[in-house]
């Protein structure tokens, strides 16, 4: 059922937005992500005596999928407590917890005007998603300038050790260890020979940790949006932790946001070698290259993590949705990546 | 990718098709078209599985990686649990169906597994340990090669990319 259909949503939106005589005007589900569901809104009411018209975003969890189990208060209140840290994020409106309202819980954020990138051939001759080098400069600035801000947030200030601090040394790459054994656990993959072998592997090489920061986790072009050449807000939140800043470098400069040859650029932004060096710059922090190789087989568990995931929640018919059942066709990809790197971290 | 039951994956494929797209279909042409798909799909469900000589591959493989384990294992003096050990021998592969090969597989998998975990624990006891590690890795890696051969390039920006008139 279309939400203009659904009779409850009208009054509890009027309700929550302080108007009256709500209308929805338009609705569209977006497509572009793959795990939470992201409901579009325009909405128009009265309040003090006027009409208004407004767009609104609802970030409802799925029944199933790439993340499960869910739980979108948790992204509601990292974007609220990182509201005027200056990290591009939309505005968080509330959350609503009950299910009768709209099926699941959800959070409400203001519509942020823009668009997303689709990480899909370019008809560039050199196959650049962004083509413009003054447009690409720009949003290669932002890009950095947002995950500088990410990392260097006090998150203890802003009330986000409820994420979980792994404390010093090895924690924060051993807390993340297990969080990605203990998912594909639940998923039935666990003991996939690889899995075993990355899984001793990454228990038995935890690098020390010298900073607990802020890390994204899901960071890359796709995940922001953009308008007249600047990036507006940061999205997808939903793996956000305490941890290793390494980790969020590994995921940028991973292979599957990279442009095709001849640029090869990171994140379809700018060669590896630049944005390891200007985020060094912008953030006053050295990145340990042999750091990089032991997050990057992290990085592969966590991607067999989400994969096995959603290959679970589509065999076990947990949604009516195909995307879990496309994306779970990636596994062997994720194995091919976990068993290069993990071959380079293996001594023979 | 072998992991879910083809039949699962059919009844899934069906599922949306029938509930989530076809609502949503106002040519009569185009429904008759889809539910000949899903009719389709319904009858072929129980008469095929995943390719025989794959499933039969990931279990010899399986069993190669386990005879490199259970070497260094003993070599090094530890006990070999029943679990490990057992998995080396196993019904006949050419008559099993698709099911048994993949609970076979599993089995497999498990002792191999297993026995990663027995290595990990008595690494201090053997020197070549990580050596061992690496040699099973390649073992894997001839079916990973082989898997990543029949993988198709995807082209998931046509499931998400929203339509540009909306």
């Amino acid at each position: 059922m279309a939400i203009v259909d659904d009779p409850r949503l009208a009054p509890y939106l009027a309700k929550k937005l302080g108007g009256t005589d709500l209308s929805i005007r338009k609705e569209w589900q977006n497509t572009e992500g793959w795990s939470m569901e992201t409901f579009s809104l325009a909405v128009e009411y009265t309040k003090d005596g006027e009409r208004v018209a407004q767009e609104i975003i609802l970030r409802r969890e799925p029944p199933g999928g790439l993340l499960e189990p869910y739980d979108s208060s948790t992204e509601y209140r990292i974007l609220s407590a990182l509201q005027g840290t200056g990290v591009d994020i939309p505005k968080t409106f509330w959350y609503e917890p009950d299910p009768a309202v709209f099926d699941r819980p959800f959070y409400a954020m203001e519509k942020v005007d823009g668009e997303v990138h689709f990480l899909t051939q370019s008809d560039d001759p050199n196959f650049r998603l962004i083509p413009d080098d003054e447009e690409r400069a720009s949003l290669t600035e932002d890009f950095i300038a947002n995950l500088v801000r990410i990392h260097a947030c006090d998150w203890r200030s802003l009330g986000l050790d409820f994420l979980g601090d792994p404390g010093p040394g090895k924690g924060a790459a051993l807390k993340q260890t297990e969080y990605w054994s203990d998912v594909i656990e639940r998923a039935g993959f666990r003991k996939k020979p690889l899995v075993t072998l990355a899984v001793n592997w990454l228990r038995n090489n935890a690098p020390e940790t010298d900073s607990v920061r802020l890390v994204h986790g899901d960071y890359r072009t796709g995940n922001f949006i953009y308008k007249d050449k600047r990036i507006r807000a940061i999205l997808d939140w939903e793996m956000t932790h305490l941890g290793d800043p390494h980790e969020d470098i590994v995921y940028v400069t991973g292979s599957l946001w990279r442009s095709p040859p001849p640029t090869n650029w990171v994140c379809h932004l700018l060669p590896e070698e630049e944005f390891l060096e200007r985020y060094e710059e912008q953030s006053g922090m050295k990145i340990d290259r042999e750091k990089l190789e032991y997050f990057q087989v992290l990085l592969d568990l966590k991607a067999v993590g989400i994969i096995s995931t959603a290959a679970n929640a589509f065999a076990r018919n947990k949604t009516p949705d195909l995307k879990p059942g496309a994306f779970a066709t990636l596994l062997d990809l994720a194995y091919a990546g976990l068993a290069q790197h993990l071959n380079g971290g293996l001594k023979a | 990718m072998m992991d879910t039951p083809f039949t699962r994956i059919v009844e899934g494929l069906n599922h949306t098709l029938e509930n989530v797209v076809a609502p949503e279909i106002e040519s009569p042409v185009v429904r008759g078209q889809l539910f000949a798909v899903v009719e389709i799909l319904n009858q072929i469900q129980g008469r095929f599985d995943y390719r025989h000589d794959l499933m039969v591959q990931d279990i010899q493989v399986g069993r190669q990686m386990l005879t490199t384990l259970i070497e260094a294992l003993e070599k090094a003096g530890i006990e070999i649990s029943e679990e490990i050990s057992t998995a080396l021998e196993g019904p006949d592969l050419l008559g099993a169906s698709g099911e048994q090969l993949r609970e076979e597989r599993s089995r497999v998998e498990a002792a191999v597994s297993a026995a990663l975990d027995l290595l990990d624990a008595h690494r201090p006891d053997i020197p070549e340990a990580e050596k061992v590690e690496k040699t099973v890795l390649g073992q894997l890696g001839q079916n990973i090669l082989r898997d990543m051969m029949l993988f198709r390039r995807q082209r998931f920006d046509r499931i998400s990319q929203r339509d540009q008139e909306e």
